[in-house]
């Protein structure tokens, strides 16, 4: 059967085309703020995911890595060990300035430890340090892209965006406070919006904040990790002013602390686009109806029922969302290759969670979309195409 | 019978503004009759077609279509009416700008529930010798080309009745015949009725039946006289000019004042 919606949508290319192109950049800003949404998500989680540990512990009442601070004194670090029955090593977790050296020597300034009034020509970037038990490698980088996956004394591995936003190699050096690290290794996937973690060895970190006889964290690995809750549990309970958790756990904490408050965000941004859509294609979809008003009373004249025109308007309407999906998870392909390529610090990670929300979205987009047009055909008078 | 309305009334508004279009009307058509309603502009013709059509209800009064009563039928159950017993045909043609000729009658078969409506609408259309134009577009056919499309979207279905409205006024005279003769051919070929409204005398040759519509009643044909200047179908009552002993009736003091100053141009006046 000829399509009727199909017929009129190609009869008007132009048209056609720039409301698919409207469905296309909303679904490209809705996708690409998800997609952005998951990656960070993804990071906020994937580094403790990933320590080796089973059970970290921390100060009490401290929930998570990011914007609690825990300092544990390093003699707990047997007791955790003895009371758990596995292997415990220290972490060193710091968010600080740190001076990513110019060429020519210059220096930023304004960082912890310095006077104002220098040279201000070098660069200024947040790290969070992370020191780590490099024999065990419990808490290091799980991925090393380029250079030694242990770092030596004097030395620091970077993740690869914070390289690329700074300009830096293996080789080159930064400065936390006073003291000057050489990069010796890249990793991926530890850039959290607001800071970059970079791994150094435990008892340098330790040195280099000045605090020997403290942690931030105590990793614990478990010959059984299937007891780690109960574990955690004993731990809990027998150790005064710490809280253990299960890694899982700890990391879903992390998690929640950092997409709670970017959720609103998004999800504020993603209504937007997705209204936007929903009126492009609305407006273009009534103002046609207007058009061919005639048409569809002279169709209702000769017997075509209110349903049957119904479903020309929505199959308008889902043509146009069709295509402008498909053209906006082109678009959405393109600008996270460009967008993470110019800009180093956007990451954007898809899944089939965020493709079908967005079609979803986009069906939804149809519908809404028809809404009008479907109330203005339904009151179309057939008595009115015997007016010439 | 196949179109049967008894004492058929539409009033259009309420209280004062209240316009009486159609009043009083009894009309029957039978099958294979091609009955032509004329009548002057306002005078309801396009009013009576509609509520023929089931497509407006009356005020007053019952239409029944091969005997079934479609007066009160919902809004609902009035499109399977008109699909499976009525074909229509439009002034300004009606057809669908971004379909072709063929699709145009296909969507109508579609409708009706036809399998092979692509198949049966080429029929159709080769019947009425398109057969050449099944996939031009409206835009591409000339005036009577349209019109037989129009024609071909009306029979498809193989409608009992053909309610054609002005089917020949944007036509010029050669593709106005054609189209007559198409309506005929419909009603004898066919042996479908045929109700036209229409202002076009051409029609008439071919009607069974002509009836005249005039604020909204069907008046004595006896009356009528054609206005010699205009040619417009009128009642013997308006303007009048007694000349050489004969009556001469016209529209308006226009019309008459035209005729007595060049009163040997125009030939006799014949009674309707």
């Amino acid at each position: 059967m000829v399509s009727i919606a199909r017929k009129n949508l190609f009869a008007e290319k132009p048209r056609f085309l720039v409301t698919s192109l409207g469905v296309a950049f909303s679904v490209l800003l809705i996708l690409f703020l998800l997609g952005i949404y998951t990656a960070f998500s993804n990071m906020a989680t994937s580094y403790l995911k990933s320590t080796g540990a089973d059970i970290i512990v921390a100060q009490k009442g401290a929930k998570s890595m990011t914007h609690t601070f825990s300092i544990l004194d390093k003699n707990k670090i047997g007791l955790v060990e003895s009371i758990s029955g596995g292997e415990a090593y220290g972490l060193v977790a710091r968010t600080t300035n740190v001076l990513v050296t110019e060429e020519d020597g210059t220096k930023i300034v304004d960082f912890p430890g310095r006077k104002k009034g220098e040279n201000i020509k070098g660069k200024k970037a947040q790290v969070s340090i992370i020191g780590f038990d490099i024999n065990s490698y419990i808490g290091g980088p799980k991925v090393i892209l380029a250079g030694a996956a242990s770092p030596g004394d004097g030395e620091i591995i970077v993740d690869k965006v914070f390289a690329r936003q700074n300009d830096l190699w293996i080789g080159d050096q930064i400065e936390v406070f006073d003291k000057v690290l050489t990069i010796s290794g890249i990793t991926e996937k530890q850039n959290v919006l607001i800071y970059s973690r970079g791994f150094m060895e435990l008892s340098e970190a330790k040195e280099i904040f000045r605090d020997r006889n403290s942690v931030n964290f105590i990793l614990v690995k478990l010959a059984d990790p299937s007891q780690a809750k109960t574990i955690a549990d004993r731990l809990d309970k027998q150790i005064d002013g710490i809280s253990a958790y299960e890694t899982n756990e700890f990391a879903k904490m992390n998690g929640e602390e950092i997409t709670n408050n970017f959720l609103p965000i998004i999800l504020v941004i993603t209504i937007i686009g997705f209204l936007t859509g929903a009126v492009v294609v609305g407006l273009t979809i009534y103002t046609s109806t207007l058009e061919k008003i005639r048409e569809y009373g002279v169709l209702k004249a000769i017997g075509a029922t209110n349903k049957q025109l119904f479903f020309i308007v929505l199959e308008q309407a889902l043509w146009f969302c069709g295509v402008g999906l498909i053209a906006g998870l082109f678009l959405t392909w393109i600008v996270t290759s460009v967008a993470t390529e110019v800009v180093p610090v956007i990451m954007a990670e898809y899944n089939l969670s965020i493709y079908m929300i967005v079609v979803a979205l986009t069906l939804l987009m149809s519908i809404l979309a028809s809404f009008v047009p479907i109330k203005r055909i339904s009151g179309i008078d057939p008595a009115t195409i015997f007016k010439s | 019978m196949i179109l049967d309305l008894h004492k058929v009334k539409k009033v259009f508004g309420i209280g004062e503004t209240a316009v009486t279009a159609v009043n009083d009307i009894d009309l029957e058509v039978k099958q294979g009759e091609i009955v032509l309603i004329m009548g002057p502009s306002g005078s309801g013709k396009t009013t009576l077609l509609s509520i023929a059509g089931g497509i407006l209800h009356p005020t007053e009064g019952e239409v029944k279509i091969k005997g079934k009563n479609i007066t009160r039928l919902s809004e609902e159950e009035l499109p399977k009416v008109r699909l499976e017993n009525i074909g229509f045909i439009f002034q300004s043609f009606n057809l669908l700008a971004s379909l072709t000729a063929l699709e145009n009658v296909e969507v109508a078969a579609w409708l009706g529930g036809n399998k092979d409506a692509a198949k049966k609408a080429a029929e159709v259309l080769s019947v009425l010798g398109l057969k050449d134009r099944l996939n031009n577009l409206p835009a591409d056919l000339s005036g009577g080309e349209k019109q037989r499309v129009a024609i071909a979207r009306a029979l498809v279905n193989d409608p009992e009745i053909v309610l054609a409205d002005e089917p020949t006024a944007n036509l010029d005279s050669k593709m106005g015949h054609e189209v007559v003769m198409q309506l005929k051919k419909i009603a004898k070929d066919h042996n479908k009725s045929v109700l036209i409204v229409s202002h076009d005398n051409r029609i008439r040759d071919i009607a069974d039946r002509v009836l005249w519509l005039e604020d909204g009643k069907f008046k004595e044909l006896a009356k009528m006289v054609i206005d010699p200047v205009c040619g417009m179908s009128i009642e013997k009552r308006d303007y009048k000019y007694l000349y050489k002993d004969k009556e001469f009736y016209f529209c308006s003091p226009g019309c008459m004042k035209e005729f007595k100053g060049n009163v040997d141009q125009y030939p006799n006046t014949s009674t309707l």
